[in-house]
C-alpha cells in the first residue's frame, strides 16, 4: 500500500497578539492516508479541520510532529507538485478571467506552453466552466467560483487533492455539480482529502473518516454506515479520544 | 534560479495588473498630473524669473510626496486583500515561496508607482521648459537648468526612495494584515524620518534622554533627505557620480534590510 499522506503526532499551537497567549488547534494527530483513497475529515466548527489541511499543504508550519507527502516534507517542490488545494472560501484576483486565472496559476506551478494549454482546457471542461472561460472572476456565482477553485487545484495534475468544504454554502444544483466533479476525480484514482460538515457526503464518497474534536482525533477508520449518520457522529464524539483503527 | 526569477516576475506582473485595475490608482495618476499643472498655474507670470524655480520645487515636492503616499496605500491595500481574503494561499500552495511572493508583490507595486513618477516627471519637464520659453527676453533665471541627464538623475533618486518605502511597507504589512495599520504606520515612519532629517540641528542640540531617543530614531530610520538632491541638480545641472553612487547603494541597502525583515516576519507568522 502506497502512503500518500502521513502525519506523526502532528500539533499546532497558535499564539495571539503581542502578549503571546496560546491556543491549541491540533494535538497529536497521527494518520496514514493511502494513495488513491478518499478520506473525509469531519468535526464541528473550530475542531481543527482547516488547520490540519493547511499543515498538510505546508501553508503553516507545525509546532509539533511532522507531515510527509509521499515521503517528502511539504515544503519540497516534489511534494508541492503532488498537492492541489481548494481553500475554504476560494477567492482569486477579481480582474482575471476564468481562463487567465487558471493559466496564471498553472504557470505558477511550473507548467509551460502546450502542456499549460492542455491542462487549462481540460480543467475548464472537467468542472464545466468552458462556457464561462472569458468571464471575470468578480462576475462569477458562488457555485462557479467553487468550481474554479477545484479547477485551479487540478491544473497542475496533482495526485492528491485537499478540498476544504467544497460544497459549503452552495445551492442544491451547484452542490450536485460539484459532487459530480468529485465523483469523476475519485474515478480517476486521485487521493482525495475532503473536509466537510455534511455527513451524507462522507457516506457518498469516503472510504476513511477522521473525526476531530477540539483538535484531537476521536475517530479514524472506515466509516460505520448506520442509518442515522448524525447519531453515529455524535456517538464517536462522545467517545472522546478513543481512536478506532482501520480494518 | 531562473524559475525563481520567473515566479517573482509572474507575481509582480499580477500585482501590476491589480494596480492598473484599481480605479483609485488610475484616479491618483490623473490627480498627480493635475497637481503638477496647478503648480504651473501658481507659479505664473507674476513671479517673473523666480517662477520657474518655484514651479520646479513645487512640482518635484508634489511628485515626491504624492507618489510615496500612493505607493503606501497601494501596497497596504494589496497585502490586506491578499492576506485577509487568503488569496495568497492559492499562490503559496504551489512552488512559490513566501520570499518570492513578497518580492514579486513589492516589485509590481513599485513598477506601477514608478511609471506614474516617470509620467509626472516628463509632464513637469515639458511644462517647466514651456514656462521658461514663455518668459520675456532679458529674464535671467540665474540657474543651470537641468538637462536630460539631470532629469534622469532626479527620477532615479525618486525611484530609489520609492524602493525604500516599498521595503518598509512590506515589513509593516507583515506585522499586521490590516490596511489601516500598514498605511498609517508606513506614513508615520516616512514622515517621521523626513521630520527628524529636517530638524537635524534640533536633534544635535537635544540633551538627556530626549536627545538619545532622537539620535536613535535618526540612526534607525532612513534619512530620506539624503536622496533629495533636486536643489543641487537645479543649481548645477547634474549630481556627480561620487555623490550619486553612495546614495544609490544606501538605498539598496535599506531596501534589502526592510525586505529581508518582511520575509522573516511573513515566514514567522505563517501569513
Amino acid at each position: 500500500m502506497k502512503v500518500a499522506i502521513s502525519t506523526s503526532r502532528l500539533g499546532k499551537t497558535f499564539y495571539h497578539g503581542w502578549g503571546n497567549s496560546a491556543s491549541f488547534s491540533l494535538d497529536g494527530i497521527s494518520l496514514e492516508i493511502p494513495a488513491g483513497e478518499t478520506t473525509g475529515i469531519f468535526g464541528g466548527n473550530g475542531s481543527g479541520k482547516t488547520t490540519l489541511v493547511k499543515l498538510i499543504c505546508g501553508l503553516i508550519r507545525p509546532t509539533a510532529g511532522s507531515v510527509l507527502i509521499f515521503g517528502k516534507a511539504p515544503a519540497q517542490a516534489v511534494a508541492r507538485d503532488a498537492i492541489g488545494f481548494l481553500p475554504e472560501k476560494p477567492d482569486f484576483p477579481p480582474y482575471l478571467t476564468v481562463e487567465k486565472t487558471l493559466r496564471f496559476l498553472g504557470q505558477m506551478s511550473g507548467l509551460r506552453a502546450s502542456r499549460l494549454n492542455d491542462r487549462v482546457g481540460y480543467c475548464m471542461e472537467a468542472v464545466d466552466l468552458g462556457q464561462q472561460s472569458g468571464k471575470r472572476v468578480q462576475t462569477l456565482s458562488k457555485g462557479s467560483l467553487q468550481r474554479l477553485g477545484i479547477a485551479q487545484a487540478l491544473v497542475h495534475d496533482p495526485q492528491i487533492l485537499l478540498l476544504d468544504e467544497p460544497t459549503d454554502g452552495l445551492d442544491p444544483l451547484a452542490r450536485h455539480r460539484v459532487k459530480g466533479v468529485l465523483q469523476n476525480l475519485k474515478a480517476e484514482g486521485k487521493t482525495l482529502l475532503l473536509c466537510s460538515h455534511y455527513l451524507s457526503e462522507m457516506e457518498e464518497f469516503c472510504g476513511n473518516a477522521l473525526i476531530l474534536h477540539e483538535g484531537k482525533t476521536v475517530y479514524w477508520g472506515k466509516p460505520a454506515f448506520e442509518p442515522d449518520l448524525e447519531k453515529w457522529f455524535l456517538r464517536n464524539l462522545k467517545k472522546g479520544g478513543e481512536v478506532e483503527t482501520r480494518d | 534560479m531562473t524559475d525563481t526569477f520567473r515566479r517573482i516576475w509572474l507575481v509582480s506582473r499580477d500585482s501590476l495588473s491589480s494596480a492598473l485595475h484599481n480605479r483609485w490608482f488610475s484616479l491618483s495618476l490623473g490627480a498627480l498630473l493635475l497637481f503638477v499643472l496647478f503648480g504651473r498655474l501658481l507659479s505664473g507670470q507674476s513671479y517673473g524669473s523666480s517662477g520657474p524655480k518655484l514651479f520646479f520645487d513645487l512640482g518635484q515636492t508634489l511628485i515626491r510626496v504624492f507618489s510615496g503616499v500612493v505607493l503606501i496605500l497601494l501596497l497596504a491595500h494589496q497585502f490586506h486583500s491578499f492576506v485577509e481574503k487568503r488569496i495568497s494561499h492559492v499562490f503559496l500552495v504551489r512552488r512559490l515561496s513566501r520570499m518570492e511572493f513578497i518580492l514579486g508583490k513589492g516589485l509590481g507595486v513599485w513598477i506601477a508607482v514608478s511609471s506614474v513618477v516617470v509620467a509626472a516627471d516628463v509632464f513637469h519637464w515639458l511644462l517647466l521648459h514651456g514656462q521658461i520659453a514663455g518668459l520675456p527676453e532679458g529674464f535671467d533665471t540665474g540657474t543651470t537648468l537641468p538637462g536630460a541627464l539631470g532629469w534622469l538623475q532626479l527620477m532615479v533618486l525618486k525611484l530609489v526612495v520609492l524602493m525604500i518605502i516599498t521595503g518598509m511597507g512590506l515589513f509593516l504589512a507583515g506585522l499586521s494584515g490590516s490596511f489601516l495599520f500598514t498605511a498609517l504606520a508606513a506614513l508615520l515612519v516616512w514622515s517621521g524620518s523626513l521630520l527628524v532629517g529636517e530638524a537635524h540641528s534640533m536633534v544635535d542640540a537635544a540633551e538627556g534622554s530626549g536627545g538619545y531617543v532622537l539620535g536613535l530614531i535618526r540612526f534607525l530610520l532612513p534619512q530620506f533627505q539624503t536622496w533629495n538632491m533636486s536643489s543641487l541638480i537645479w543649481h548645477e545641472g547634474l549630481v556627480s557620480a561620487k555623490a550619486l553612487w553612495p546614495a544609490g547603494i544606501a538605498g539598496l541597502g535599506y531596501t534589502a534590510l526592510f525586505t529581508g525583515l518582511a520575509v522573516f516576519v511573513f515566514q514567522r507568522r505563517d501569513l
